[in-house]
């Protein structure tokens, strides 16, 4: 893995508004949490990131998979509509 | 224990992690009390090992816009705001592009317990009831 481990705060700061797929994420539990990981790839198209997840080689362990940042200001939620 | 959620987001969301044979994924879930299974966008299922193409059930969904058929797998590990769940149901269901989870923690996974949500401190929690011993401590 050639990734460095990046904590979230350094993810955040390097992908503003992407989604990122991290890998062997090291978790707080109680309360469960993302502490930091390997960022194996970003993007700022959700599309990009769903085909990634498809071709997920085999030999990637766990992940975690988050979006950096907040929706459009103008954008509201009504999700179970 | 309680978790902390933006109050002021678009939903209270909260990390989840999903085990399935193929590997643990963490995502983040919107708290849905207006749905009543808990959810997840079919291609995380699929990156955790799980096929729903291939689900031994089928549920009918009922939204304001129509109704469809999803599969329901039951996930073989689920936790989230420290409860555990095993051999979980979830179904297979896609959130509109522009939202930023990944999946709906529906009534589901809060049935048989309690559900705090203070929205002035920005904190969630899900605990089982208080034993009626445990009311006068």
């Amino acid at each position: 893995m050639g990734e460095p481990y990046l904590t979230m705060a350094e993810i955040e700061k390097r992908y503003p508004n992407e989604w990122v797929l991290i890998e062997k994420p090291r978790k707080q539990r109680k309360p469960l949490k993302v502490l930091g990981g390997h960022v194996i790839f970003h993007t700022t198209d959700r599309d990009d990131l769903d085909r990634r997840l498809v071709d997920l080689p085999r030999e990637v362990g766990d992940i975690a998979v988050f979006f950096m940042g907040d929706p459009a200001p103008d954008e509201v939620w009504m999700l179970n509509a | 224990m309680s978790t902390h959620f933006d109050p002021k987001g678009r939903a209270v969301v909260v990390e989840a992690e999903l085990i399935g044979p193929a590997r643990t994924i963490a995502v983040k879930m919107a708290l849905d009390t207006g749905a009543t299974l808990t959810s997840v966008r079919p291609r995380f299922l699929r990156a955790a090992g799980y096929d729903p193409a291939r689900a031994d059930r089928l549920v009918t969904m009922r939204s304001a816009t129509g109704e469809a058929l999803v599969p329901e797998i039951p996930v073989s590990r689920f936790e989230v705001l420290d409860r555990t769940q095993t051999r979980f149901p979830i179904i297979a269901h896609e959130l509109p592009r522009g939202v930023t989870v990944d999946g709906l923690l529906g009534l589901d996974f809060f049935r048989g317990l309690v559900l705090t949500v203070d929205f002035a401190a920005g904190r969630v929690s899900l605990r089982p009831p208080r034993a009626w011993w445990q009311f006068w401590r």
